[in-house]
């Protein structure tokens, strides 16, 4: 089947969602107790959106991501141990404590970077991408974002550029039903948003979020024809969030069929399924054990890790005159 | 309220030239009997907690800074009475005058506006030249004092005078003093040069240092000099200081640039010798004053609580015994032992002596020693302490001198 | 040196940067083909091709959040928003993207772009096409913004603000465009940023001047030469980094300050100079620092009433007086 991935490749999707999957529940936990700090974001349930269209892409193509964005961080290839150092401010962190788990940027990994301005990565993927055109580089970007902010103006304005300039981008919407609380039904008139590429213009696909073989394929499609300056591509990724908004959600809006019913699709359980016959059930549980057991050092680790020392940067007494 | 009111006053604390102490704690309540001497107030300095004691027998009639508030040197900070049920009732009301602009009634400032009107500019500049903005009048909007305004009324002032490489000025204070007694001169000097006011060995925070004649004074002050690294200075001296001064100009130590000498001894035999044993000898208030205003010319001007403090002081310090003893060495049978008026006729630098013309202490005829290149400046209305008296035209004539040598 | 309109100078600029550096590229709504509204970049399409110089559709808040990451990707994008007035569109590309992530990367990202826009009345454009927005940009740490008055400074300044490393607003003047003087034609001639510039020495009062306003300044301290009062003209040209330094000599000098800005009064860069003046020269100040700006109001159409509102030598020259007073 065409850019299909090979087993090699599924495994470490696989191995992949199983980090990103212990480190959610680990910051869960230390919600909790109360010893994490400020929102977290997790993408329970969503993983292989994150994983699956990251896997296709090299070091040289760029990321940028969202407020939501731990899969799609460990998916460009950062190790999950800066990632929590990161969530826990400290000085070890990805971007030494300052960035915050939404925020979080790996510039040599090509992942610039997380956003927490619902929308603002649509335009900064394109942004990058044009960047690559005038520079006659065959690298691409993609931009991973959600149903919320596929209905901001700048969503707009972004793919109609992109798709007027035949810029290497593609797009990858992660659609888990909600924005903030509010159902994408009450946000959008339509359920398919990728129906809106054709205003632009611009091949689309929706696909199974949940499956992380078909995001694959379907993404690399898109990503190839990018490459070769056929301009970009929309994939519509359909999944659900299981767990709350962030971990200061109260809850009320998702009902307990929905959540059991997408919980029985469990991206990771698919994936399993899938690679069962082809390398044996104890290969991929000693995969899931190795998995656990990394996040559970990164978090030992990072969590004794030192706190950054401040100092005004210095950078910013060159735009002030003084500080 | 025709009760005898007696203020409680700090006036110098512990030896120290401060501006100001902390009130650390009363111990006594407004209307509590007092005896006179007891402690009655404690207050702090730089250098540690210092008591201070009743003026009087009588009753705490008032309390004008309570614990905790800190207040400039020479400030009253209550009253005790002599009749009971005269406490006042609270502290709010009064604020007491600091002693230091009381002191020199002749010319007690107009009452202030509460704040000048002026430019920051204009502020600085006249904290730069001492001048004060109550005096000035503004020409800018609303009445502002602009820096028009300030070089206007500076145009005829005397201008502070930075000199280039500025030599220290060392103040040698006169027996029974200390190096506060400079605190009214000091602060009217032009020329910025920085100053040093030793204590003689005898006195103040120099109370233990071992001293039996003029030439030990000025041994130890050479000493102090030479360790503070100072090999260049403009001297002033007074009575005893003002020997000093001369025998330190004698060791040859200290290149001394010009000298003002103010009522020096060592210039002739005689001095006051029931004096010498009075202000050492007094005990009280009542019998300290008349030897204190014999001391000056006009008893006007010690500021009101002098004598207390003179009396605290010397109980804090213990020092009558040393300064009789020293006394007893220098001035034995009321007469000066020690003569350096060759050391005077022998310097040629600027020199000044001054001297008051009523001074009961030391004759005024003593200054005509001096040679014929020392200015003599015999001041009217004047007793033994000019400093103390005029210390505007002190300070004048200070300034003159060290002008003169461009240093 | 040439004599040439500011408009020629800026182009100047565009074409031998992009002449020395493949990864220039400009864009921005009508700059190609058309050359810009106000012609800035006449020729430039032609010269380097439609991958370099792009006319865009209508988009100046995508435009701009593009532009920051483009810089973050190894070009220097020159974005050209064709009026200040616009610029509220671009606010979170400038605020929430280009202005954080140097620090909050920690240095893993440089964006070396320039955004070219223009303001200011006096030109009957209206309310929504009229206003300098000078404050709002130069509130953004992150972010530099320079204003240059010149023709010399429009081609030195603009030389600089895309080779630095770091963002850069720069402001033109609508009616700049057409004014006219020497420019070094030298492709080594830059101006740095964050330099005030001395138009006119004197000793009674400092005018502080920012954009066109520099030449009311200018025609005030003429005015003022007869009034016997003798003005001395600063250039600010750099709003951020603002050289403090050059303001806080001037002021030892003359120990009065006007400050002269188009826009608005309350909270605007004029009361932002206020302030910096009175940290850092309060002691020096004679006198309140007087501010000449436009009143908090829409800039208005007719020409009498426009004229009403914006700032001028007359309203500087009465300033003056009050302040030297
Ligand atoms: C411009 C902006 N508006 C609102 C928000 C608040 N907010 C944060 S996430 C979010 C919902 C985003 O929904 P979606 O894009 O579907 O992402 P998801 O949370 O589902 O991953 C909202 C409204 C924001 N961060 N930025
Ligand atoms: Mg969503």
């Amino acid at each position: 089947m065409k850019n299909a991935p090979s087993i090699e490749e599924h495994v470490e999707m696989y191995r992949k969602m199983i980090v990103v999957r212990r480190l959610e529940e680990g910051l869960g936990r230390l919600h909790k107790e109360g010893k994490t700090r400020g929102p977290i974001h997790r993408c329970d349930g969503q993983e292989a959106v994150g994983v699956a269209a990251t896997a296709v892409l090299r070091d040289g193509d760029k990321l940028t991501s969202t407020h939501r964005g731990h899969a799609h961080y460990i998916g460009k290839g950062l190790d999950v141990y800066p990632v929590i150092a990161e969530i826990f401010g400290r000085a070890t962190g990805s971007c030494a404590g300052r960035a915050g788990h939404m925020l979080i940027a790996d510039a040599e990994k090509g992942l610039i970077g997380g956003n927490a301005i619902v929308g603002a990565g649509i335009p900064a993927a394109t942004g990058m991408a044009l960047s690559m055109q005038v520079l006659g580089r065959k690298d691409v970007a993609m931009c991973i974002f959600g149903d919320g902010a596929a209905q901001t103006g700048i969503c707009h304005e972004a793919m109609n550029m992109a798709a007027l300039w035949k810029l290497p981008v593609v797009f990858v919407l992660e659609h888990n039903q909600f924005g903030l609380t509010v159902p994408s039904s009450v946000q959008s008139p339509v359920a398919d948003l990728s129906i809106r590429a054709a205003g632009y213009n611009m091949p689309a696909e929706i696909v199974d979020g949940n499956d992380a073989v078909a995001v694959y394929r379907a993404v690399a499609n898109m990503v190839d024809r990018a490459r070769q300056g056929l301009g970009p591509g929309l994939i519509e990724a359909k999944t659900y969030r299981w767990e709350g908004f962030s971990t200061s959600d109260m809850g009320g809006y998702q009902t307990p069929e929905d959540i059991a019913a997408w919980k029985a699709r469990d991206p990771i359980r698919i994936s399993y399924d899938a690679l069962k016959n082809e390398v044996g059930a104890a290969a991929l549980d000693e995969i899931e054990r190795e998995a656990g057991a990394e996040v559970a050092a990164a978090f030992a680790k990072a969590l004794s890790d030192p706190f950054p020392a401040f100092a005004v940067p210095s950078a910013y007494a060159a735009y002030s005159g003084a500080l | 309220m025709d009760a005898t009111r007696h203020p409680i006053v700090i006036d110098t604390a512990g030896g120290e030239y401060m501006e100001s102490v902390m009130v650390v704690d009363w111990a006594r309540k407004p209307g509590d009997p007092v005896k006179m001497g007891e402690t009655i107030v404690t207050v702090e300095t730089a250098k540690a907690a210092t008591e201070i004691a009743a003026p009087h027998d009588g009753y705490l009639a008032q309390i004008l800074h309570a614990a905790g508030s800190e207040v400039p040197v020479g400030s009253i900070l209550g009253y005790v009475s002599d009749r009971p049920g005269m406490a006042a009732s609270s502290t709010a009301g009064e604020v007491a005058q600091p002693q230091a602009s009381a002191a020199f009634t002749r010319d007690i400032p107009a009452p202030r506006r509460a704040r000048a009107i002026a430019s920051p500019l204009a502020r600085r500049l006249a904290a730069e030249t001492g001048i004060d903005l109550a005096q000035v009048k503004g020409s800018g909007p609303n009445g502002r004092i602009k820096k028009r305004d300030i070089d206007k009324a500076s145009a005829i002032l005397p201008k502070p005078a930075v000199l280039a490489d500025a030599l220290p000025i060392v103040f040698l204070h006169g027996f029974a003093a200390d190096r506060n007694i400079w605190r009214w001169v000091i602060p009217l000097l032009r020329v910025r040069n920085r100053v040093i006011t030793p204590d003689l060995p005898g006195h103040g925070s120099a109370l233990t240092t071992p001293a039996r004649s003029i030439g030990d004074l000025a041994a130890a002050i050479a000493a102090t000099l030479e360790a503070e690294g100072i090999s260049d200075a403009h001297v002033v001296g007074h009575s005893l200081g003002g020997a000093t001064a001369l025998a330190l100009a004698g060791i040859g130590a200290l290149r001394i640039h010009s000298l003002c000498l103010l009522a020096p001894a060592g210039l002739g035999p005689d001095i006051n010798g029931d004096f010498l044993g009075g202000i050492v000898g007094a005990q009280t208030p009542e019998s300290l004053t008349p030897w204190l205003d014999m001391m000056v010319g006009d008893p006007c001007v010690l500021p009101a609580g002098f004598a207390q403090a003179v009396l605290w002081q010397r109980r804090q310090e213990n020092s009558a015994a040393v300064q009789s003893r020293l006394a007893a060495g220098i001035f034995a049978n009321g007469r000066q032992h020690e003569d350096f008026s060759r050391n005077l006729k022998a310097l040629r630098i600027p020199a000044k002596v001054l001297w008051g013309r009523d001074d009961r202490i030391i004759p005024m005829a003593h200054a005509f020693t001096a040679p014929g290149t020392t200015a003599i400046h015999l001041l009217e209305k004047t007793g033994h302490v000019p400093h103390l008296e005029y210390p505007d035209i002190v300070a004048c004539l200070i300034d003159e001198l060290v002008l003169s040598t461009g240093r | 040196m040439a004599m040439m309109r500011y408009a020629e100078a800026l182009n100047a600029a565009l074409r031998e940067e992009m002449q020395a550096d493949a990864s220039v590229f400009l864009f921005g709504e009508d700059i190609g083909r058309y050359g810009g509204v106000f012609k800035v970049t006449k020729g430039l399409m032609e010269e380097f091709g439609e991958l370099r110089v792009r006319d865009t559709p209508i988009s100046e808040q995508a435009m701009t959040a593009m532009a920051v990451t483009a810089a973050m990707t190894g070009t220097r994008p020159v974005l050209e928003i064709m009026y200040a007035d616009f610029v509220p569109l671009s606010l979170d590309a400038l605020i929430n993207q280009a202005s954080i992530y140097e620090y909050i990367w920690n240095g893993q990202v440089r964006m070396p772009f320039v955004l070219r826009t223009q303001g200011g009345g006096g030109a009957g454009a209206g309310a929504q096409h009229s206003k300098s927005l000078d404050s709002m940009l130069a509130h953004v740490p992150g972010i530099k913004v320079v204003a240059p008055v010149t023709p010399a400074d429009a081609k030195g300044m603009l030389k600089s603000a895309i080779r630095d490393s770091q963002p850069v607003v720069f402001l033109e003047h609508k009616l700049l465009y057409n004014t006219r003087g020497e420019v070094p034609e030298d492709a080594d001639f830059t101006v740095p940023l964050g330099k005030a510039a001395t138009r006119r020495e004197g000793r009674d009062v400092s005018i502080f001047a920012t954009s066109r306003m520099v030449l009311e300044a200018l025609k005030a301290a003429d005015a003022l030469e007869k009034d016997g009062i003798s003005a001395e003209v600063i250039d600010l040209r750099s709003l951020r980094p603002l050289d403090v330094e050059s303001i806080a000599t001037s002021i030892a000098r003359t120990n009065h300050a006007v400050v002269v800005n188009e826009g608005w009064n309350f909270c605007g860069y004029a009361a932002e100079l206020s302030a910096t003046i009175m940290d850092r020269c309060f002691d020096d100040l004679d006198a309140p620092v007087a501010r000449v700006t436009l009143p908090d109001m829409p800039v208005p159409y007719s020409e009498p009433l426009e004229m009403a509102v914006l700032p001028d030598a007359g309203k500087i020259r009465d300033a003056v007086l009050r302040v030297v007073k």
